[in-house]
């Protein structure tokens, strides 16, 4: 009797500590992400010092100063779609890895971000932006529906991670080869040089217009994300074992597609296809989450917030006149961490 | 005269191949609470493909499963993971979870979306860990284990799902003979609890030893179920095996011992070693 | 420019001579003979022979290869002598002629289509795609004529294409026009507001190119004058909004679809600052080459100018 009860209080306290260090985690990274939020709005080509910042923030006077235009209708918006668009790469990746099981997978190298960036572009260059009010996001949100659907139909169900990617590769080289053709047939000659933006993605010059656009579909995105963290824990020793915990496999399969196309879709509609995020932050933050995979989803989303922010704080520090896009930066820093990751693998049987 | 019904009942269960002959034809029998049922066969059987279909992972192309009577198709998936627990034979844990929080993972049937593990949750989950002896690696990563001690885990996980049928697809595979015992063993508590288990053996003397019945499966149908002394007699073994074996009455349960090594396929003579064995 | 002026005196006179036929300038026949030609001339590398001199003859078959030059050929030369101009001539963003543009065969200034054509003088810019030391080699007479970004050469390049043409007189006549006009505008007037000269992708306009000429011909002064830009460089929004001109100059914009470029016109921020400032939708479009249309964008600016300083005035005077 009193053998069970010692086990139980060490059961007890082990859960308790596994929690505590996952609620620390969070909260640890909503703090780095709010300061990182408010340096991004010192951050620009204007000097602007702490008071007035902090003025323009949260008055109203003066609507018409510099100041306030500047913090408000330029700084604002950057700095909250680097937490929107971070956040739904992040979680979107979370949740892809921890439903396929597959510590490769990411919106960007599975081809949701290109085939929202094809959706995208196909909306806008074509004038439905002003025929329909949010046609451009939904474009966006089709687009990567149908890249992760056609990438699962590819790569098949079960399959071994680097078939994933391979196919996420093709589609991706697919939909960039579509974008590129798309924007030479646009009538407005700048569009085919724009085409640097729909790939590399960039967060300059985003106005409040374009947060609107985006907060809904990403904000419902990734609730719908997670929702699946059950299923994702339930997956963890297998679809057979998740069926038999009563987990609805088809229905986290749809959840997951749509989550995914309406939180990577409506962002990259706005900034661009910009990749590695969903891929750096849930591998980054796993050991913290004590093997458990919904608790990537949370972190992650904070994590990527964190991870687009100060990237693109850097690339208005180190070249604040001609921009550098933001997908170059996450580019540098993922693609070798990618190498490295697979390079791990390979060593390892992965199963 | 109105019985309790069976915990699981298979009722003419058919189950169609692709390329046209049946992996299953017509498999019916019924398992009660508090019996442990072995099933035996040779590969390919259809062992396995039965045990999918009791689980509901597969719908049969006839007939239908019942779960206490009720048609388990009709039954609600919560429900259904709350009663029946499901082993698979691939002994799969994808991330580098703790044992604790695998074990829990049992007890998802009964948590609401975002809610917080109950009193009778973590009950549960310890009275599993204490079960089968693995309370000791609570909070180590299940990848660290060895693979009895992953085999020991994830049967706490099944049985921290407090189900009333348990279904372990070759719970027994790969183990040395220590863990194969304890494993049984295990079983064999859980079926003192009242769990009716149906277990998929290869080991004829185990399963002889320490299962209530035995269903012998021979392509896809049942050649004879039973009590273990009924249905391991040479006859039957050398017609669903393939081999010819003496079967000895060891005091404890039956042993059987193979009497002829050459393989019927095999051109080969056997080899006449200078082991012990001397057919 | 007085060199190169004998060369293309000898090689047009020339060419003259080796023209076979009437030019047919409603598009581009390859002749049979004239593609074979042309493939002798790319096998064999050699240079069609040189023609015997003829005296005084204008060119009669001119290809224009820039879009300034395009419509300085147009206003000055007889329609039978230009054989074609750019491609860019008919595009209504940088071409004020695009509408004379239509009938005239165009050219995307490919080697090949050049050498079927046989010109006896072609006009190029400084950023032509095509070679111009090669088309020099396979004996075509090129005159080069280099972007005006001050009104000076924009009168040295009227000139420069007169003469090339055979129409001194013309080319003359242009320029005096056009210092008439100007120098009517000219006030001794020391203020000069400050204008942001606005274009596509945030650009603006500064010292060192042809709109800044405009702006200072007219009376005022480019934001990248104050701001130090020179040349044609992104304004950044936040600092266009901290130095706050006096007023915006707008382009009108003529392409069809829609692109990103176009969003700095739509940000918040610029709406805002087009709240409280003036702007001009001026006739961006006018101000990309040297050409006598030029003094209407001064004219205009000059009266914008105008206004701006009224206003100014009248709002220092109110209490």
């Amino acid at each position: 009797m009193s053998q069970s009860v010692t086990e139980a209080t060490t059961v007890d306290r082990e859960a308790l500590s596994g929690d505590r260090l996952y609620r620390r985690a969070l909260i640890g990274l909503i703090a780095l992400t709010l300061a990182l939020f408010v340096l991004s709005l010192g951050l620009g080509t204007a000097t602007l010092s702490p008071t007035q910042i902090m003025g323009a923030l949260f008055s109203t006077d003066d609507t018409a100063s510099p100041v306030w235009l500047i913090v408000r209708e330029i700084r604002l918006p950057r700095s909250l779609l680097a937490v929107l668009v971070g956040g739904a790469l992040g979680m979107s990746g979370a949740a892809l890895q921890g439903y396929l099981r597959n510590p490769l997978a990411e919106p960007g190298i599975i081809g949701a971000s290109g085939g929202a960036a094809l959706g995208a572009v196909l909306a806008f260059y074509f004038g439905l932006s002003y025929a329909i009010p949010f046609a451009v996001p939904f474009a966006g949100l089709l687009g990567a529906a149908a890249a992760v659907v056609t990438v699962y139909l590819l790569a098949g169900r079960g399959s071994a991670p680097l078939t994933l990617i391979l196919a996420g590769v093709a589609i991706s080289a697919f939909t960039a080869a579509l974008t590129s053709l798309t924007l030479s047939l646009s009538p407005n000659p700048f569009a085919m040089s724009e085409v640097v933006f729909w790939l590399m993605g960039s967060l300059a010059d985003r106005s409040m217009n374009h947060v609107y656009l985006a907060a809904p579909l990403i904000i419902l995105g990734c609730l719908i994300l997670l929702l699946l963290g059950r299923a994702i824990d339930g997956l963890s020793l297998g679809e057979e074992v998740a069926t038999n915990l009563g987990i609805n496999l088809r229905r986290t399969q749809i959840l997951l597609i749509l989550g995914i196309a309406m939180s990577v879709g409506a962002a990259t509609a706005v900034a661009g296809a910009i990749g590695f995020v969903g891929l750096i932050a849930p591998h980054i933050l796993r050991p913290l989450t004590d093997g458990r995979p919904s608790r990537t989803l949370a972190l992650s989303f904070f994590g990527g917030a964190s991870l687009v922010i100060a990237a693109d704080c850097l690339i208005r520090i180190i070249t604040p006149d001609r921009e550098l896009n933001l997908g170059v930066l996450t580019a540098l820093l993922g693609a070798p961490f990618f190498l490295v990751l697979i390079l791990r693998m390979r060593g390892t049987n992965y199963s | 005269m109105t019985q309790a019904p069976a915990s699981l009942t298979a009722k003419d269960i058919s189950l169609g191949h692709r390329k046209g002959e049946n992996l299953l034809e017509a498999v019916s029998f019924a398992v009660q609470p508090g019996e442990l049922v072995g099933l035996v066969g040779a590969n390919g059987a259809g062992k396995s493909s039965l045990m999918s279909v009791l689980a509901g992972l597969r719908s049969p192309s006839e007939g239908e499963i019942l779960l206490h009577g009720e048609p388990l198709a009709k039954i609600d998936k919560r429900e259904r993971a709350q009663k029946l627990a499901y082993l698979p034979q691939s002994r799969l844990v994808h991330w580098p979870i703790k044992v604790r929080d695998l074990v829990a993972l049992g007890r998802l049937p009964y948590l609401r979306p975002f809610a917080k593990p109950t009193e009778t949750d973590r009950e549960a989950i310890d009275r599993a860990l204490a079960m089968t002896d693995t309370a000791q690696f609570a909070d180590r990563q299940a990848d660290t284990l060895s693979g009895g001690e992953l085999a020991r885990v994830l049967l706490a996980r099944a049985l921290a799902q407090t189900p009333t049928v348990l279904l372990a697809d070759e719970p027994t595979a790969a183990l040395d003979p220590a863990y194969q015992f304890r494993i049984l063993n295990l079983l064999r508590r859980a079926v003192g609890q009242g769990i009716a288990v149906v277990a998929v053996l290869h080991d004829l003397a185990l399963a002889a030893r320490y299962c209530d019945r035995l269903i012998l499966l021979h392509q896809g149908g049942i050649h004879k179920a039973g009590r273990p002394a009924d249905v391991l007699t040479e006859e039957t073994v050398e017609t669903v095996y393939g081999v010819r074996v003496r079967i000895f009455d060891a005091g404890g349960g039956l042993s059987v011992m193979p009497i002829d090594l050459s393989d019927k396929h095999d051109s080969n003579k056997p080899p006449s070693g200078r082991g012990a064995y001397n057919p | 420019m007085g060199p190169e002026m004998n060369e293309t005196d000898a090689a047009y006179r020339g060419g003259a001579e080796a023209i076979s036929a009437a030019p047919s300038p409603s598009g581009w026949i390859p002749r049979l003979h004239g593609t074979l030609f042309a493939a002798a001339l790319l096998a064999g590398g050699a240079a069609f022979a040189q023609p015997a001199a003829a005296q005084d003859a204008p060119p009669q078959r001119i290809v224009s290869l820039n879009v300034c030059t395009d419509q300085l050929l147009i206003l000055l030369a007889p329609r039978e002598h230009i054989a074609a101009v750019s491609y860019l001539a008919r595009d209504p963003e940088v071409s004020m002629l695009s509408e004379e543009a239509a009938d005239i065969p165009i050219t995307y200034g490919n080697a090949e289509q050049l050498i079927v054509a046989k010109p006896d003088l072609i006009l190029a810019g400084a950023y032509t795609r095509a070679n111009i030391p090669l088309l020099r080699q396979l004996g075509f007479n090129v005159v080069e004529v280099p972007p005006a970004t001050t009104l000076d050469e924009v009168r040295d390049n009227i000139r420069a294409v007169g003469e090339a043409i055979g129409e001194t007189e013309k080319a003359e006549a242009m320029v005096a026009d056009i210092e008439a006009e100007l120098s009517a505008l000219r006030d001794g007037d020391s203020e000069r507001p400050v204008v942001a000269p606005l274009y596509a992708n945030a650009y603006t306009s500064g010292p060192g190119t042809l709109v800044d000429a405009v702006i200072e011909e007219a009376g005022l002064t480019s934001i990248g004058k104050e701001l130090g830009i020179s040349g044609m460089q992104k304004l950044s929004l936040e600092t266009l909004l901290m130095k706050r001109p006096d007023a915006l100059l707008l382009p009108d914009h003529r392409y069809s679809g829609d692109a990103l470029a176009y969003d700095i016109f739509r940000h918040p921020a610029l709406r805002a600052l087009k709240d409280q400032i003036p702007s001009l939708d001026w006739d961006s479009a006018a101000t990309v080459c040297g050409t006598p249309n030029l003094v209407q964008v001064v004219k205009r600016l000059h009266a914008f100018r105008d206004e701006l300083i009224a206003a100014k005035a009248s709002e220092a005077a109110a209490p």
